[in-house]
């Protein structure tokens, strides 16, 4: 019999999932390429979460959404194997929000049911009002990820881009008035509020303690011109 | 041959070990253990502080609750002599606790008041016992009958002779891996669970108490706890109770470094178990302690 009492022990997961708007309007003002450049560098950041975070295996996925959603990330992956390719945003695409939460809800509903892992975190980046050309509006599919367990209990943030970011319905996706609601105007402030959520998310998600999340981390303060809210 | 020679004896054996995360974020070890025993009567209790920023002095409140547990049951040791009336002596007696810990943390409060400068320590104001939000575990043993309460997460379990485990306390419903009862919520005892085990009828060899930090992370969600009883019948028959005492920090310290938890165990073992160990040679050397913080409860 072996002298470790209980038996073996693995790290349990912490999904990490980017929900990306790749909208028509997003390619105004150089939003999707900074966007981009906002992913790039918040990779090395979560690299020094996961290391920061031995407990947990840190896991990244990655839903696009305009038209309909898609995932660029489909497999949970380990933030040491993302190599991230450029997206594109849809000229014309609508802002299918409601389509994109019901796929997000399909894949946490395929998430472990046991307790063996930690609440997902998901990031939710928005420059627009959300569409409902398929059919599902925003409200049906937050109800959606909020009757899942995982949805329900998930480290959820949210940032606007620009000043026609629904910030209303992104409120509305955090659900916790204590969590801090941002809106880039300009891509430094899109890079650096993007490293500052997934840094938070990734603290409070994977802190194992009982009664779930509690963002403590101050949001950094705006950094340079409003750019985005001038030029629309 | 007297009555006090039938008396089994009991020991118990305990340790904590501070978690990863807990290190990582400069937090105190917010486990506790506290431990009694005359060598036929044995408590034990542990208490899981929650990590929480609300419960911010769950550290001093998850000690309380242990200090409370031990207290109230050797208040009513004396009445643990019929399996009828057992059942009714430890439901007072985890009432007694959770009146004896919110006593004792308005005591600390009045020693130590909220900060209403303190954005964090005046959000408390209103609701003063939830810095001090902790679990409680506790078991207590006089002769063969053996009681055990339970508010929060948690394992107690026991293991009988033959090296089967099983659950001390039904599941709590409200238990999701991701939210606990607690000793501050308002009504606390809604949630309290307990048990009454004859150990001579129902064969016990020895009862553990785990914080959730010991199980969460492993493999076998389902059958850690079955692994873990078994294996602890098995080193106490062979290798005796000394050297599971000295081993039981380490058995901790991988948990809290994996699992990053802080993680505590209290077991209250039949003396006798580890008796023919004595006369066999130990198959290995001991392995070293750990550098981690541990309470270790040596009797």
């Amino acid at each position: 019999m072996s002298d470790r009492l209980g038996g073996a022990l693995a790290r349990k997961p912490l999904h990490f999932i980017f929900v990306l708007d790749v909208s028509g309007s997003m390619m105004r003002g150089g939003r999707i390429q900074a966007l981009n450049n906002a992913i790039s560098e918040v990779l090395p950041h979560l690299r020094d979460e996961a290391r920061a975070n031995p407990h947990a295996e840190l896991l990244i996925r990655v839903l696009a959404f305009a038209n309909e959603p898609r995932w660029v990330i489909e497999e949970p992956t380990s933030v040491e194997d993302i190599h991230w390719e450029r997206l594109e945003a849809v000229p014309r695409g609508f802002t299918e929000l409601g389509s994109a939460l019901l796929t997000l809800t399909d894949a946490l509903s395929h998430l472990d049911e046991s307790s063996s892992a930690y609440p997902p975190a998901i990031i939710l980046v928005s420059d627009g009002r959300p569409t409902q050309s398929s059919g599902t509006t925003f409200a049906e599919g937050l109800q959606a990820l909020l009757n899942n367990r995982w949805g329900a209990t998930a480290v959820r943030l949210a940032l606007g881009v620009g000043r026609d970011a629904d910030m209303h319905s992104l409120r509305r996706f955090i659900g916790d008035e204590d969590v801090p609601l941002l809106r880039a105007d300009n891509p430094e402030q899109l890079v650096e509020y993007i490293v500052w959520a997934s840094k938070a998310a990734s603290k409070v998600a994977s802190r194992p303690v009982v009664g779930g999340g509690g963002l403590s981390a101050v949001p950094p303060s705006p950094i340079g011109d409003p750019i985005w809210s001038t030029l629309g | 041959m007297t009555t006090e020679q039938h008396q089994p004896g009991w020991r118990v054996l305990s340790a904590s070990q501070i978690g990863s995360v807990h290190l990582r974020d400069h937090l105190p070890l917010q486990d506790s253990v506290h431990t009694w025993t005359n060598g036929t009567q044995a408590i034990a209790a542990v208490a899981d502080g929650h990590g929480h920023r609300a419960h911010f002095r769950s550290d001093t409140g998850a000690a309380l609750a242990t200090v409370c547990a031990v207290e109230e049951l050797r208040r009513v040791l004396g009445d643990l002599d019929d399996p009828e009336t057992a059942g009714d002596v430890v439901t007072s007696a985890a009432a007694a606790l959770v009146d004896s810990w919110v006593a004792k943390v308005q005591h600390h409060i009045e020693a130590n008041p909220y900060d209403a400068t303190d954005e964090r320590q005046a959000a408390a104001i209103s609701d003063p016992l939830r810095p001090y939000g902790t679990t409680i575990l506790a078991a207590a043993v006089s002769g063969d009958l053996l009681v055990v309460l339970q508010i929060g997460d948690g394992d107690s379990v026991i293991v009988t002779d033959q090296g089967e485990a099983l659950r001390a306390v039904a599941d709590d419903p409200q238990l999701d891996g991701l939210h606990t009862s607690s000793l501050c919520e308002p009504d606390p005892l809604s949630a309290l669970r307990t048990s009454v085990l004859d150990a001579r009828v129902d064969d016990i060899a020895l009862l553990f108490l785990c914080t959730d930090g010991f199980g969460t992370n492993r493999v076998d969600a389902e059958g850690w706890w079955r692994q873990t009883g078994e294996q602890l019948v098995d080193f106490g028959r062979t290798r005796g109770l000394d050297w599971m005492r000295d081993q039981l920090p380490g058995w901790l310290e991988e948990p809290a470094r994996i699992g990053g938890d802080d993680t505590t165990m209290a077991i209250v073992v039949r003396a006798d178990l580890g008796a023919a160990a004595v006369t066999r040679p130990v198959p290995t050397e001991p392995t070293p302690l750990p550098e981690l913080v541990n309470t270790l409860d040596r009797p």
